[in-house]
């Protein structure tokens, strides 16, 4: 078997897209859950910066207040980070193209969220996210280096949990399941 | 309608539009969602609490991805969720040849046997390996989309892909032997 154009595979694969949907109550079902859904809205603060990422040379303070962008699961925005005199977080390398990742978790009950990941040694107390109480919502930014992380929220403390948009890694060398994040761009030359 | 105007439709209060989206992705997600659970009703809960978090999450939707790759991360990691919870990752078919060779022709149940060998064999695949199978060849992505979709490395899901198919080798060549 060599590849896709395999005549069996091509076989198989009409086979699977034939499946049928059996005939129930499941749209009625989806009808009835999503109208009981408060409605998606724009995210505003956003959209403006999600139209094509730009490397913009800036410095590491600068950086770290501007804007985020997208949940986490791969998009961002480009942003080339100067090297400065203050000390790069321990997530960053001096000669790293970073990009920001703004990662969010609606959790209206929690008392305090924190991100943890293979960018913060896994430390609660290193990246607490902020509550945007009319939503319910907390947020933060981060500048991670190209690549792959695994990172996961720490609720109140105790409770970890995957984020819930994002897709699953392996479980953590700690037992507990993460999320990733593919973070794109060019290594530096 | 493009996949971007009806999101933006919905975003703009046409809430109804949403099922337009849901009419053209909604038998894509029950077959990858049937064959990987192998479980007719976790199947369909997978696909509905798919649909339920996409409309929740749509304001949050990048258009730079594309919105099928964006449906299909939170169809796989639902299925990755309802695998766990309920045991169908942990279940192996007892290979039974006579069983096998006694079965009607496959073909039945909405093109879905459950007794057609390639479907046993594909039950008895890791559930990593068989999602990668699914995905490459039943839903036809390319390797970065399918690494956007389920968090793994292009490099490893080249790996999956290629396990897949060796383990699958002679239950093919004996499928379409026939």
């Amino acid at each position: 078997m060599s590849d896709s154009r395999d005549p069996r595979l091509e076989q198989w694969a009409e086979r699977y897209r034939a499946t049928a949907r059996p005939d129930g109550r499941h749209r009625e079902r989806l009808r009835d859950a999503i109208r009981s859904s408060p409605p998606p809205t724009r995210e505003p603060a956003l959209r403006g910066l999600t139209i094509r990422p730009r490397a913009i040379t800036i410095g590491w303070p600068l950086a770290a207040a501007a804007t985020a962008v997208v949940l986490a699961g791969g998009i961002a925005i480009g942003v080339r980070l100067a090297p400065r005199s203050e000390p790069a977080p321990a997530a960053m390398r001096p000669d790293a193209v970073a990009r920001l990742v703004r990662f969010e978790l609606d959790a209206p009950f929690a008392s305090r969220v924190a991100l943890v990941g293979d960018f913060n040694g896994w430390d609660p107390a290193a990246t607490p996210m902020r509550l945007d109480a009319g939503r319910g919502r907390w947020t933060t930014a981060l500048a991670l280096q190209h690549g792959r992380h695994v990172y996961a929220f720490v609720i109140d403390g105790d409770r970890w949990l995957p984020d819930p948009d994002a897709p699953l890694a392996p479980e953590s060398g700690f037992g507990t399941p993460g999320s990733v994040v593919v973070v794109e761009g060019a290594e530096p030359s | 309608m493009s996949d971007a105007a009806w999101i933006a439709r919905v975003l703009d209060g046409d809430t109804e539009a949403f099922s337009m989206l849901v009419d053209r992705y909604d038998a894509e997600c029950y077959r990858f969602a049937r064959h990987m659970l192998g479980h007719g009703e976790d199947a369909e809960d997978a696909v509905q609490e798919t649909f339920i978090r996409a409309y929740r999450a749509l304001g949050r939707y990048d258009e730079r991805n594309t919105f099928r790759a964006w449906l299909f991360r939170i169809l796989v990691n639902q299925c990755r969720s309802i695998g766990r919870s309920r045991g169908r990752f942990d279940r192996r078919f007892v290979h039974d040849e006579d069983a096998i060779a006694r079965a009607p022709a496959p073909g039945q149940d909405g093109g879905f046997d459950s007794r057609e060998p390639l479907k046993v064999a594909l039950d008895e695949l890791e559930p990593e390996l068989r999602e990668a199978f699914l995905l490459k060849y039943g839903e036809e992505m390319d390797y970065m989309s399918m690494a956007a979709v389920t968090g793994a490395s292009v490099s490893a899901l080249k790996m999956r892909v290629k396990r897949a198919r060796d383990r699958l080798r002679p239950r093919l060549e004996g499928m379409f032997r026939e």
